[in-house]
Formats: C-alpha cells, sequence, structure tokens
C-alpha cells in the first residue's frame, strides 16, 4: 500500500448504480479521474474484473471511437445485467486520450500501474495501437483492439478483433475490379494504415490487370486545399473509381466535396474501409448514396442479432449513434473476453488467452471466434453501397467464415478468394 | 521489392538450430506465421542440410565446440544467416563475426523485428553474391585484359606492327581458329616465353 504517494485525488466519480459496478467517467478540463484512497482500499479487496478502456472521445477520430465506447458500455452492461462473469461484474475505467498517440500509451501506463488493470479494450489508429503495444507487453497484459489495420503484426499480448488485410480487401478488389472499372485512383491520410492499405489494393487490383492511375496522401486534419488537391488530381487522371483510406473527420468533407464537384457515385464510387455509418450521418444529404463499403458489419444488417445490437446501442445513447463495423468489433471483444474469462475463471493472460481461443460468440456479424496462431479473428467480411435511408445494398458476401491472414501469406502463394459470391443484388446469409 | 521478397520467403529452406523451448516454439510458430516453412534442428547438427537458404543459429556458449564445427562445415555459397544471441561480450562477438552472420537477434526473441530482420540481411546477401560475381567477373577481364595487351606488344615488336595492326592481327587469328582472342593471347605469350626461356638456356 506504498503506492498511496503516487495518488492524486480528484474527488469526483461517477458512481453508477449505487456505486457497483462503477463506472470512472473523464472529468471536464481533467484527462481522467482517479480513484481516492477510500476507492483504492475498497478496489484492492474489491471482486469485480477491472479492464481499461483507452477510447478517444474527442479528438479526429473521437466519432468513431465513440461509437466504440458505447458498444463496450452496452456489452459490458448486458455481462453485468445478466450478473456477471463468475458471480463477478465487470468494472471498466473509461479514458480519453484524445485521438492522440501519447496519450494511449500514458493512460494504458496509468491504468497499469495505479489501478492493476491487465485488460484493456481500445486503440483506432495504428499510431495509437503501436504506443501502447510496450507498455501491454511489458506488463504482461492483454489489448482488445477492434479496428481494422494493415496487418503484419503478431503480439501475444494482442486480440485483434477488426479485419485483417486479407478479410476486406480481398473481396472488396473482387468487385470493384469486376463490377465498377479498370482503373483506380487512390487516396489516404498520411499514415501506416493508408500507406499498406493502399499498397495491397494496389497490387490486388493491378495483379487482375487494372491500372493504378495515381496516388496521394493528405494529413489527418483535412483542409479544404488538401480536398481542392485530390478532386484536382481525380479530375487530371480520370479514374473509373476511387479507394479512400482517409481517416477521421475528413472523411466528411472529402465525400461532401465530391458530390459537389459533380461526380455520380452510382458511376464514380468511392469506396472504402474506413468510411462508416457514423461518417455517413454527417454527410449532407446525398453525399453517401451510391458509394461502397467494405466491412464484416454495417448498420443496417438484416441478421436478428445485428438488428438487436444496433437497437439497443442506438437506444443506450442520448443521439441514438449509429452502430458501425469497429463498434460490433468492440462489442463482441468484450463479450468474447467476458465467455473466455467464465471459462479461465481468471484474467491473466495466460489463462484469458488460452480460454478465449476456445470459445465462440454469436455477434451481429455472425459467429466470430479467435484464432490462436495469429491473434486475429475469423470474421465475415461483406461489401456494401451505402443507400441513405434504406438499408446498405450488400453486393459481394462471404459463403463462409474467412480465416484472418495478418501476413498475407495465402495470398502471396495465389490462393486467392474462392469463398466469396460477387452479387449484384443482395440478399443477407 | 518488400512483396517480393514475402513472395520469396515462402519458397526458402529455413533452418533453425535452437532448442526446442519455449523460445524455440514461438520463433518456428512466428517464422510459420509470416509465411517460411522452417525446419528445426537441435543439437547443433555437424553440418547444415543441403541447399539451406537462410540459417537461423543460436549461439550458445555451453555449444561452442559444436557450432565451431558447424560454422567451420559451412560451404560456399553460404545460406543467409541470422544469429540469436544472449550476451555481447567479445568471445560472443567473435562468434557472432566468425559465423558471417547479417543479422543479430538479441534474446528475448520477439515476434516484430523478426521479419525486418529477415528481409534486411537476405537483401544484403543478395547484394553481397552480385558484388562477388561482379568482383570475379571484372579480375577475369582485368587479367585477360593484360594478356592481350601483352600479346599484342610481343606481335608489335616481333612482326613491327603498330597497335592497331597487332590488335587486327590477334582478332583475326582468334577468329579463323574459333577462340576467344584472350585465350589465343595466351597462347602467344606462352610460346614467346618458351622460346625466350629456351634462348636463355642456350646462351
Amino acid at each position: 500500500m506504498t503506492r498511496q504517494a503516487d495518488w492524486r485525488f480528484v474527488g469526483k466519480t461517477n458512481l453508477e448504480q449505487g456505486g457497483s459496478p462503477t463506472e470512472f467517467l473523464p472529468e471536464g478540463g481533467c484527462l481522467f479521474s482517479f480513484y481516492g484512497w477510500d476507492q483504492v482500499e475498497n478496489h484492492m479487496h474489491s471482486k469485480n474484473w477491472p479492464v481499461g478502456v483507452i477510447m478517444s472521445e474527442t479528438g479526429v477520430t473521437g466519432a468513431i471511437e465513440k461509437t466504440q465506447i458505447a458498444a463496450v458500455r452496452l456489452a459490458i452492461n448486458e455481462i453485468n445485467a445478466a450478473g456477471g462473469v463468475a458471480g463477478r461484474l465487470i468494472e471498466p475505467a473509461y479514458v480519453d486520450p484524445q485521438s492522440t498517440p501519447k496519450l494511449y500509451c500514458d493512460l494504458t501506463r496509468d491504468l497499469c500501474r495505479d489501478r492493476d488493470i491487465r485488460v484493456f479494450f481500445g486503440g483506432h489508429m495504428s499510431s495509437t495501437r503501436k504506443a501502447m503495444m510496450p507498455v501491454i507487453e511489458a506488463q504482461n497484459a492483454v489489448l482488445f483492439y477492434p479496428t481494422l489495420y494493415e496487418g503484419f503484426e503478431y503480439s501475444p499480448n494482442c486480440i485483434y478483433t477488426g479485419a485483417a488485410p486479407n478479410q476486406n480487401s480481398v473481396p472488396l478488389v473482387d468487385y470493384l475490379y469486376d463490377e465498377v472499372g479498370k482503373s483506380i485512383f487512390l487516396v489516404g491520410s498520411d499514415y501506416v494504415y493508408p500507406y499498406e492499405s493502399n499498397r495491397i489494393v494496389a497490387d490486388l487490383f493491378a495483379s487482375k490487370g487494372g491500372r493504378v492511375l495515381d496516388e496521394l496522401y493528405v494529413p489527418l486534419a483535412l483542409t479544404d486545399a488538401h480536398i481542392k488537391t485530390i478532386l484536382e488530381r481525380i479530375d487530371a487522371c480520370k479514374p473509373d473509381q476511387i479507394y479512400s483510406t482517409i481517416v477521421g473527420d475528413g472523411i466528411v468533407a472529402f465525400y461532401n466535396a465530391f458530390k459537389e464537384a459533380g461526380y455520380n457515385p452510382e458511376t464514380k464510387p468511392i469506396s472504402s474501409q474506413s468510411t462508416s455509418e457514423i461518417d455517413v450521418v454527417r454527410m449532407q444529404p446525398g453525399a453517401a448514396d451510391g458509394h461502397i463499403i467494405a466491412a464484416p458489419f454495417f448498420n443496417s444488417l438484416e441478421r436478428a442479432s445485428a438488428k438487436a445490437f444496433t437497437q439497443a446501442l442506438s437506444a443506450s445513447t442520448p443521439d441514438g449513434l449509429p452502430t458501425t463495423a469497429p463498434a460490433e468489433a468492440a462489442y463482441f471483444s468484450v463479450h468474447l473476453y467476458a465467455k473466455a474469462l467464465a471459462l479461465a475463471g481468471a484474467d491473466t493472460r495466460n489463462e484469458l488467452l488460452a480460454a478465449l481461443y476456445e470459445v465462440e460468440f454469436d455477434a451481429p456479424q455472425g459467429p466470430v471466434r479467435i484464432d490462436r496462431f495469429t491473434n486475429h479473428a475469423h470474421l465475415w467480411p461483406r461489401v456494401a453501397r451505402i443507400r441513405e435511408g434504406k438499408p446498405y445494398e450488400i453486393v459481394c458476401k462471404p459463403t463462409e467464415r474467412v480465416a484472418p491472414d495478418p501476413f498475407l501469406v495465402k495470398i502471396l502463394s495465389e490462393e486467392l478468394s474462392e469463398s466469396y459470391d460477387v452479387e449484384q443484388t443482395g440478399t443477407e446469409f | 521489392m518488400s512483396y517480393s521478397f514475402l513472395k520469396e520467403l515462402q519458397n526458402l529452406k529455413v533452418v533453425v538450430v535452437h532448442p526446442l523451448d519455449e523460445e524455440g516454439s514461438a520463433l518456428m510458430d512466428h517464422l510459420r506465421r509470416i509465411g517460411c516453412v522452417p525446419q528445426l534442428i537441435w543439437p547443433v547438427p555437424e553440418r547444415l542440410p543441403e541447399k539451406t537458404d537462410i540459417l537461423l543459429l543460436s549461439i550458445d556458449d555451453y555449444e561452442r565446440d559444436a557450432l565451431n564445427t558447424l560454422i567451420k562445415s559451412i560451404q560456399q555459397p553460404k545460406p543467409t544467416i541470422l544469429v540469436i544471441v544472449s550476451y555481447e561480450d567479445p568471445a560472443t562477438l567473435q562468434k557472432v563475426l566468425e559465423s558471417g552472420a547479417m543479422a543479430v537477434l538479441g534474446r528475448p526473441v520477439k515476434p516484430f523485428g523478426l521479419l525486418s530482420n529477415l528481409a534486411i540481411s537476405r537483401q544484403l546477401w543478395h547484394q553481397n553474391r552480385e558484388l562477388n560475381r561482379d568482383a570475379r567477373r571484372y579480375k577475369r577481364k582485368l587479367k585477360g585484359d593484360q594478356v592481350v595487351m601483352r600479346a599484342k606488344t610481343i606481335l608489335m615488336s616481333e612482326q613491327r606492327l603498330n597497335e592497331d595492326q597487332a590488335h587486327h592481327e590477334l582478332r583475326t587469328l582468334a577468329m579463323k581458329r574459333r577462340v576467344a582472342i584472350e585465350q589465343l593471347a595466351m597462347e602467344i605469350v606462352e610460346i614467346h616465353e618458351d622460346s625466350a626461356g629456351q634462348k636463355n638456356e642456350t646462351e
């Protein structure tokens, strides 16, 4: 108990439902709140399962990460309402790293050191995951990372529940090449995910005989001048279609400007894996309709559990947030964690992961599980045309669950997807 | 470039000389994860399997003699060698240098960094091989040029030809006999040296 000296007592903590489960929310002006001393005493003897939720409410990816926070909160509430795990409740600590990599690292370290937390949900951009991983590995903690990313990573301490590049990119490129056009323009934000995702899509597209006409990277903090440059470059090379790995708030401005420039998404669509429902709802009417997204989950998915998830998430947030693929990954990550915890009876890395590989959860997208060999998830990737005010039109759906291949070993050995049917009009499986 | 390396990696014979402990199996797992088909050998063998392309070699003190034997047995063309070390003391460093390693993995071996080290060592290996091939080619060429020059000088002095005429003579003779100009030059130099030798003997 010599750690008392480290505590900075903020005083106000948000106690929900008579104090247990206890949820610690960020304070205005302060990044996060700490336990007071008596709460520390309480925590030391607590029978709860502590988890850290390191997701941004503010900053450039705050909008999409808010849907992930809401999904984590929903899953934890569902589990706790059903009595928790092995008679103990899950006790989340929510902190806001403000879309800033260094804060992801600092907050992870603080929660490990000050609250003895060893299980985390969070990270969004790859830069934020990379910032957290050294701390997670040094502490032998477990991070559930619920966002699609560029692949080429394995850590014994990280569970990757978003799509690996083979899962979304392969069916997407199949559809784009067969149904949309043979030439493409690539645009992305200026960091590692867009470089690698664009490279993979370009390679897949070129290997089919398509032509990559031009490629451009723009800052995360997108200005009108950057958007003007993108549109000029598109105008100059006249591609059949655009593939975008723009991330964050710039997505909305780009799609709006694309519409204002007079392009018709039905004939010249933007396809993306990083554009989601939370961007679509913020676009001008008509700006999103007809563009293409690839993800294992869409807000309008027709499965019963998908509908239930979307309704529950919307009902649980004051502004009725839409569900997104990263939110769904966050949601099933918590449920997989809880199932593994129930099986293991302990939340140390070794016990938890050994159990995690044995469990399966019927997620909104379909039944998912974690691959023991890669620590990535088996998923149900789909491709859809965005339809405003209507269910997205699923144009490509998997006939079977797709195993993760984060190092693209199978793609390299030229076993391209055979588990996909490309369809013009979609019905859900 | 990086893509073609990943593709190359799948078709290479990767040999891991490392104990089959927790670290060894973690290393094998990650090699498989990135697309290799590795073969683990322990204890340290006397020689490598035929056609080893990449060798990951654990350098441990207690295997010193066996390691020396193995390192000495490695024939040209040597595989791409990466070593795994626990220490950086001069004695270990000496073994690292003797092994001809192009990359070093420090213990504990982490998944992160293995792919980069494989890529960079394989690239160095390719560059080295090309440089060696070039060096051999230029050496041969230089030797040939020297012999041709010597043969020309002989023709110039014995048959009172200028350099162009001597060169033309050499080329015509070589074409007639369908041999390389360097070979013909070598014969001329040898004949000349023999007769010069005989002259010296009779004197």
